[in-house]
């Protein structure tokens, strides 16, 4: 298993697609930042944010716009772009192989359907974790040179502060719901990756099912009220949970666990149909 | 002697094979048997079957009913242990065009286990491809695709190899080489099962062939045994063709003949050659050639024509 994990990672690694959700986040993260540091970005985000009328009310002693603040922006602002860095690699595990025809090879090879598949699965949720890590140590990293640290305002269901210490752990573990979000997103991907045998398809299959899904968990309409609790993006944003004052924990772990189901269930269903796919390529 | 072969011998048994794709009957109703030590050619026109029955042979295709047996295991139950014993090149040689023929190779073989650098270069050496280790696939030319293709096939010592079209688009030189290397690795007593169009080759390289057509087998057997069944066109090169070609076909052995400018071309049986030889002497002819023409391309075609 360790081999085959090894072979997937240097496939998956060796290609200049892998890279490009790393050099979009590594590109326009800092770009945003310097904006907001040197391009006014400062007060625009003060008056618009969680900081409106804020300062109105309250005397702020200390840094609120913080590293804390910006990575929190950051994350609002890349949520809805990371699934098509997530997808433009979790699409390709099988279809491209099946396109470029390595697939046919590499089945010829003893080991069997499902170790390969837990081999790829292992690296597209890597890939996922990596992307993500990346985005977190960036985003705090560089908002932490730029913008220091301090407490953290909360301003979602009353206002709350939190110390920088319990910043740092929300921030985190909402880096690490949101992995699971974006998790799905893979496993949703890497179902269309087996189902279609192009390089295109399944990513274009993929987006359109996340984008349909954000739309009916988004828009209030009485018409998709029965359907929310089913579809995954209704869960997705559960990483918010970490920026309320009080974290409902219960309903974090619930929404974590739907997640957790959509992942197994999307792997899984992807496996019993590699399983039986004729490799006709 | 095959016909005595002991289970522990037949390295491939397939039987009452089929395959259908919803409506399309790739394979119908397919049993043959490959012996271990064989070189066995696999012949059929497009669309026969040949890929398909391939692809199952190597667990890529389910098949709808039949048994496949190799090294006298069924595939289902023993895929691992089975696909570990063989080597395979289905179709076209794809591989990852970002790595170098060596990375290629140590990631299939990695596949098998540990593979060392030692059995790696082997390979390359046997294909001819070691002084292009290092360089990127994509940049290969077919001919070297398709060597490495076979490299492939060679790593982890397989008892049998399994070839699907290796000549596919190479050139004469290029087609050669791979035909020279399938009769080298023949001798290695590795068996090899190769599917073709080119009836030259197999008949150059197999001892033996089973020839399917529209998904079912028409005939098994050992190559020359097989050719001699078939209609035998005998080239008679003799002095005087003229007064020859009408003495030849009086003869009651003599199903036909055709006159060219040089030479007769005599329809007959193979064991009457000797016969015509002694008639041609004793009639003052002085002979020149006796050329049996019989070739795999007369005996398929008049099989998978009817």
């Amino acid at each position: 298993m360790y081999n085959l994990i090894c072979i997937e990672w240097v496939k998956t690694f060796r290609k200049l697609r892998t890279y490009l959700g790393f050099l979009a986040v590594g590109f326009f993260l800092p770009l945003v930042f310097i904006g907001i540091k040197f391009g006014g970005g400062v007060t625009a985000a003060q008056q618009f944010g969680p900081f409106a009328h804020f300062s109105e009310y309250f005397v702020v002693m200390g840094n609120l716009f913080n590293c804390f603040f910006v990575s929190q922006f950051m994350m609002m602002t890349f949520f809805v772009h990371i699934p098509f860095l997530i997808v433009l690699v979790g699409a390709d595990m099988v279809a491209g192989e099946a396109t470029s025809g390595t697939l046919r090879m590499v089945l010829t090879r003893p080991p069997s359907r499902l170790r390969m598949i837990l081999a790829k699965i292992f690296v597209s949720l890597a890939y996922t974790a990596l992307l993500i890590g990346f985005m977190a140590a960036l985003s705090l990293g560089l908002g932490y040179l730029l913008f220091g640290s301090g407490e953290m305002l909360l301003a979602n269901g009353g206002i709350y502060i939190v110390t920088a210490s319990e910043a740092l752990w929300r921030m985190l573990f909402a880096y690490f719901l949101a992995f699971l979000a974006m998790s799905v997103v893979a496993s949703l991907s890497f179902l269309f990756s087996v189902l279609v045998e192009n390089a295109i398809g399944p990513i274009i299959g993929a987006m359109v099912v996340v984008i349909v899904c954000l739309i009916i968990s988004q828009v209030p309409l009485a018409l998709f009220e029965a359907i929310r609790p089913y579809i995954f993006t209704t869960y997705s944003s559960v990483w918010l949970k970490m920026f309320e004052g009080v974290i409902n924990w219960r309903l974090v772990f619930t929404h974590s666990g739907y997640l957790l189901l959509y992942i197994i269930g999307f792997f899984m269903l992807a496996y019993l149909l590699f399983r039986r796919k004729d490799i006709l390529s | 002697m095959r016909a005595m072969a002991s289970e522990s011998e037949r390295v491939i048994e397939i039987s009452h094979l089929r395959k259908q794709f919803k409506k399309l009957v790739a394979v119908a109703d397919l049993s043959l048997t490959v012996h271990r030590g064989d070189v066995f050619g696999f012949l059929g026109p497009n669309g026969a079957g040949k890929s398909t029955t391939i692809r199952i042979l190597l667990d890529l295709i389910r098949p709808s009913r039949g048994e496949v047996k190799l090294f006298g295991l069924p595939l289902r139950s023993n895929r691992v242990s089975i696909l570990s014993r063989v080597g395979a090149l289905v179709e076209k040689p794809d591989f990852y065009g970002y790595l170098s023929a060596r990375q290629n190779l140590q990631l299939f073989g990695k596949m098998l286990g540990n593979t060392t650098n030692k059995q790696i270069d082997a390979v390359l050496e046997t294909v001819r491809l070691r002084d292009r280790a290092d360089d990127h696939f994509k940049s290969f030319s077919h001919g070297m695709k398709q060597r490495l293709g076979i490299a492939q096939t060679l790593l982890g010592n397989p008892e049998l190899i399994i070839l699907d079209e290796p000549t596919a688009g190479l050139d004469p030189e290029g087609m050669k080489e791979v035909r020279d290397l399938i009769i080298e690795l023949a001798q290695k007593n590795i068996t090899i099962f190769l599917s073709s169009h080119l009836l030259h080759e197999i008949e150059q390289v197999c001892n033996r062939m089973a020839i399917i057509n529209k998904g079912t087998l028409i005939v098994e057997g050992f190559v020359q045994e097989l050719l001699r069944q078939g209609p035998m066109v005998l080239i008679v090169e003799v002095d005087q063709p003229a007064v020859a070609a009408p003495k030849i076909a009086g003869l009651n052995f003599v199903q036909r003949v055709t006159t060219d400018s040089r030479y007769l071309k005599v329809e007959l049986q193979y064991q009457d050659i000797p016969r015509l030889n002694q008639f041609l002497l004793l009639e003052n002819l002085q002979v020149f050639r006796l050329q049996p023409q019989t070739s795999l391309e007369d005996y398929y075609l008049s099989l998978v024509q009817g």
